[in-house]
């Protein structure tokens, strides 16, 4: 009798590792990136080195994506956001407290990094094509 | 579904309750071994979210036959007749994944049977040590449908978990042959099982497992299919 509940146990034990459904097997994956996008940014600033601000300056940009998607842009003046847009095309304005003398201004396009992985599917992963202007601000303007 | 089990346990109830049946051996019976499912919703649904995924993903499981056990009480009956009732317990799972050095997506679909019923076993064929018998098998069958689903992208995580669960009954018909010593025998059965599952709805609000194809038509968790195992059988009171 004892020597029968004994197998019973251990045969109960036996079966417990097979109680849950497990699979470990992860489909791993190293995807093939993609040409990269060609970005061509166009802005009024390109014919215009060091433009003044003046009372205020208009920038236009325009940026056009092949092999890729604009996610968004940012225009920064001494490391801050004077603009971000998620447009291929827009305008701002430069006004001449927001710095001093001749600074230079970036224009940053965040767009698809084409290396067909999770986060550039789902638009977690970004590149960066960035464009820079020299802006004058004259002697006397100031922050 | 209650009625179901009620038939069940007043059947048992009856027959346990027959004057020649009293003075009979009680035992024990445990089995183990594979069950297959046919979960064909099941598979569906696996399709449909692969399906969902950003990325091209890969089904590394597709509700394989698994493991499946069972303990009975058992009495014996008229010469050839054994009877009682008992617990079955049923697993399987599908699984689909995709990583990459970014990230990775992970859908696990893990499945469970809970069976509760009545059986009859018939012997057919008897010697000294060996005899064979036919099997048939009654239950009410609790099944559990737990779906989870995680993101991770570049360090953020998002999961999803939902949980379902039907009731429905089922009933097995199988053969077994077992290798008698003194007061225990050994042996192996195999059979099929022919689940009618009833609606899977979501454990915390009844809202129904829907296609998503087709918002009418509610999803199941079907067990039918074959099974194999080994069986032991001990009596009781010697």
């Amino acid at each position: 009798m004892r020597k029968a509940f004994l197998f019973l146990t251990l045969l109960s034990l036996l079966m417990m590792s097979a109680c849950y459904f497990v699979d470990k097997e992860i489909y791993e994956v190293d995807p093939v990136a993609g040409d990269p996008a060609i970005v061509t940014v166009v802005s009024n600033l390109d014919t215009l080195p060091q433009a003044p601000v003046g009372d205020s300056l208009e920038v236009f940009y325009s940026v056009n994506m092949e092999n890729g998607e604009l996610f968004f842009m940012e225009a920064l003046l001494s490391d801050e956001i004077l603009y971000t847009s998620d447009s291929i095309e827009g305008s701002f304005y430069v006004y001449p407290f927001q710095s001093a003398g001749i600074d230079s201004l970036f224009l940053d396009f965040y767009h698809s990094s084409n290396t067909n992985t999770l986060a550039d599917k789902i638009g977690y992963e970004a590149r960066i094509t960035s464009r820079s202007y020299a802006i004058d601000f004259g002697e006397e303007a100031g922050k | 579904m209650k009625r179901y089990l009620s038939y069940i346990y007043l059947g048992l109830f009856l027959t346990l309750l027959l004057p020649g049946l009293r003075a009979q051996n009680m035992g024990i019976t445990v089995s183990g071994g594979l069950a297959s499912q046919s979960m064909d919703d099941m598979k569906y649904l696996q399709e449909y979210i692969l399906g969902t995924y950003p990325v091209e993903g890969k089904i590394t499981s597709s509700f394989p036959p698994f493991a499946t056990a069972s303990i009975n009480l058992m009495k014996q009956g008229f010469a050839y007749l054994h009877f009682g009732g008992g617990y079955t317990y049923s697993t399987t799972g599908g699984k689909s994944s995709y990583a990459d050095p970014t990230g990775s997506i992970i859908t696990e679909m893990d499945l469970s049977s809970h069976r509760l019923g009545a059986f009859l076993t018939y012997t057919i064929w008897e010697r000294e040590h060996i005899d064979i018998a036919l099997n048939g098998r009654v239950d009410l069958n609790l099944t559990t449908v737990e779906i989870s689903s995680g993101v991770n992208v570049l360090g953020l995580i998002n999961r999803i978990y939902n949980q379902y669960r039907s009731l429905g009954p089922s009933v097995s018909g199988g053969l077994e042959c077992m290798y008698k010593f003194e007061n225990l025998a050994v042996g192996i059965l195999g059979g099929y099982l022919v689940d009618i599952p009833g609606d899977l709805s979501k454990t915390d609000g009844d809202d129904p497992l829907t296609d998503p194809n087709d918002s009418e038509r509610v999803l199941t968790a079907n067990w039918t299919g074959w099974h194999v195992g080994i069986k032991t059988r001990f009596w009781l009171n010697y």
